[in-house]
């Protein structure tokens, strides 16, 4: 419906960003050794974990500063119920039993999140929400004969399919990378349902919203509990793969991550969220790679280009920079500053980009300044 | 009482210390155009705000072809047919035209046309009967449902959907928006926004429609078409219309019967030949020498 707001600029349908993500997935996880891989599997866990916070913050317009309490909730019931070792459970429950039951516990979590906090609005929330997600971390610290305290579960059930199980890196990535898209196309769907266009009117205005006929408290409740599921999701398919679940995983920074990178993506917008993951969460990773060292040691030419310009700067200005290090050293030093050039990757698209890498058409709106309305666009 | 019959019996509104409406009855019949005047900080908008449930009155009641609205949400009010606009526009400014029209027809969308019944005695009587284990259930599988419909998105919703769409694009175009369905709504000029404000109105399906200020900001001959559009909308829609109004030449021309407040009192009602007449009123917008003496007005 909004295709014809900017007219002159062509899109690829939702569709198609979807294919191509699923064929770099795939070429990726075909080509790539497993280090690569697991770095895939990261950024598209965190890319899905992106979604469900979208439909809270960017549909709903709710923030949400403790997405980690539900992905925490999803990870806990697989490994308390799938795993022999938890002190509460007797025995294994199959884990793709356990998976549908951590979607829905998630859900109720979510909601339980929802209920107290409906009066709040902004920065309240936001508060509100952020000891949430702490409290759900300290719960797992201190519930000893449930969680195992700090020193956690491990040894969870694995998936299994046939006769084999889902135990290497590659499989899980399948199994994320069907999930994403499962989620994709779960978010899309209900953004462009009644339900999306009630969650946007509230994030317009709640009042008038309501005042118009939308039952706020239920899709306010709504939103958390979608948000929260997929958050569970996310969860309860990280448990299996890390194959160790501990409070220490879940602390504040899961939910500041999952929240930059929908910023930084692009609010609203599924592929501005796999893109932020891809450079909040798979840029990071990228710079300890060896292949990274590998390439940049070739730069040794660039090397002596740039000693040529701090010689000369040396000279003008009496200061002593010293020289370059030789780049077969560029990789170690890149993986040992990688949080710096990570930041310095932060705030050069928000400068850049303020409404994000990908935007959603809306948004985009929200952030040009006010255009002539073109006339008859039906 | 005849179905969009409007009665407000003993009115109250009480801000702390402040009374911003006391004692305030009014009656508008089905299908009349009544007129809600007064100077500023009268408690109009006010007014309006205890009627559509903004505001929970402090003091008496409201009904709504017999049926009581006041103490409602006002998504539960709006459902039994009370519509509004607002004094200063506000339009989801980054939705398109046609998504305000359908965001506004939410509840119209896939059946449920009719009018939701709002008794409160019945209400406390389903609620005692239905307790907690009951109506939590019931909420949550009605929410399931619709998550699951809104992603099958089965053949039956993409119909609703699409008559909705159609019954937008109608509403639009009774309200001089035709063709202008995927405009951002805040790109639209003034007068279209606040037209589009009464087509938004108009799609929960009203069967009275307060609106507030409706010319405000506008000149003479904009004034003049949104006259005729109220007009319109009474005879088209069967609504019931309560405006507030500050041109006196809208008031006069549109409005069958006037009620005036006063500091949040009714101090005079009848046809707009009565009220102007009514000495009251002249004191309340003049001050009192003015009326005395015919000089300027002092507090």
């Amino acid at each position: 419906m909004l295709e014809s707001v900017r007219p002159g600029v062509p899109r690829l349908p939702e569709w198609a960003h979807a294919l191509i993500f699923l064929i770099v997935g795939l070429l990726g996880w075909y080509f790539l050794d497993d280090t690569w891989v697991r770095m895939l599997f990261l950024v598209t866990l965190y890319a899905t974990l992106g979604m469900g916070l979208n439909v809270v913050v960017g549909l709903a317009g709710l923030l949400d500063l403790g997405f980690v309490a539900f992905f925490a909730t999803g990870a806990y019931v697989v490994a308390i119920w799938g795993a022999p070792i938890s002190p509460s459970v007797d025995g294994v429950v199959n884990y793709w039993v356990l998976l549908p039951m951590a979607v829905f516990a998630g859900a109720g979590i979510g909601m339980l999140l929802g209920l107290p906090v409906l009066p709040l609005r902004g920065d309240y929330l936001a508060i509100v929400t952020l000891g949430f997600g702490e409290i759900i971390r300290i719960l797992a610290l201190n519930m000893d004969d449930y969680t195992r305290g700090s020193s956690g579960i491990f040894a969870l059930a694995k998936p299994d399919y046939g006769a084999e199980t889902v135990d290497s890196v590659r499989e899980f990535f399948i199994m994320i990378l069907i999930a994403a898209m499962a989620v994709w196309f779960v978010t899309a769907r209900l953004r462009d349902s009644k339900v999306g266009r009630a969650w946007e009117a509230i994030r317009e205005d709640e009042d008038v919203a309501q005042g118009m006929g939308i039952n706020t408290v239920r899709y306010k409740l709504m939103a958390f509990a979608i948000g929260a599921s997929i958050g569970a999701l996310g969860g309860a398919i990280y448990a299996p793969f890390v194959d160790f679940v501990a409070p220490a995983q879940f602390s504040l920074i899961v939910s500041i991550n999952v929240l930059a990178l929908v910023i930084i993506g692009g609010m609203g917008n599924t592929t501005g969220v796999i893109a932020g993951s891809a450079m909040l969460i798979g840029v990071p990773e990228l710079l300890q790679f060896q292949e990274t060292a590998d390439v940049l040691a070739k730069f040794e030419w660039l090397r002596d280009g740039l000693n040529v310009f701090i010689d000369g700067f040396n000279a003008v200005s009496f200061a002593d920079l010293g020289k370059l290090p030789p780049s077969e050293e560029w990789g170690d030093k890149l993986a040992l500053y990688r949080f710096i050039v990570f930041g310095a990757l932060l705030v050069m698209v928000m400068v850049l980009r303020p409404s994000g890498l990908f935007p959603s058409r809306r948004r985009e709106l929200e952030f040009t300044a006010e255009e002539p309305a073109p006339a008859g666009s039906a | 009482m005849a179905a969009g019959d409007l009665e407000v019996r003993g009115l109250g509104m009480q801000f702390e210390g402040l009374s911003a409406l006391s004692d305030v009855s009014l009656r508008v019949p089905a299908g009349e155009i009544h007129g809600l005047i007064g100077p500023n900080g009268a408690g109009k908008t006010t007014l309006f705000n205890c009627l559509t449930g903004f505001y929970r009155p402090t003091a008496g009641g409201v009904w709504l072809s017999s049926d009581r609205i006041d103490g409602f949400a006002p998504h539960e009010i709006s459902a039994a047919g009370v519509s509004r606009t607002f004094q200063n526009i506000r339009l989801f400014s980054n939705m398109t035209t046609i998504e305000n029209v359908l965001v506004a027809s939410h509840r119209r969308i896939g059946g449920g046309t009719g009018y939701q019944t709002l008794n409160r005695r019945e209400r406390y009587i389903l609620i005692d009967k239905m307790r907690i284990p009951v109506r939590v259930p019931m909420a949550l599988a009605a929410g399931l449902a619709e998550i699951a419909g809104a992603i099958v998105r089965p053949p039956a919703a993409r119909r609703h959907e699409r008559d909705a769409v159609e019954r937008g694009q109608q509403l639009l175009k009774s309200a001089g928006l035709g063709g202008r369905e995927n405009v951002v709504a805040r790109n639209l000029p003034y007068g279209d926004q606040r037209r589009l404000e009464i087509a938004r109105a108009l799609a929960t399906g009203p069967r009275l429609l307060l609106l507030d200020e409706p010319t405000a900001g506008m000149n003479p001959q904009e004034s003049s078409a949104m006259v005729a559009l109220i007009r319109r909308i009474r005879d088209e829609f069967d609504t019931t219309i309560v405006l507030i109004e500050h041109q006196m030449r809208v008031v006069m021309g549109v409005c069958e019967q006037i009620t005036v407040l006063d500091y949040g009192r009714k101090i005079s009602e009848g046809t707009p030949a009565q009220v102007q007449k009514d000495a009251r009123v002249v004191e309340a917008y003049l001050g009192t020498r003015a009326l005395k003496e015919g000089g300027h007005a002092t507090p």
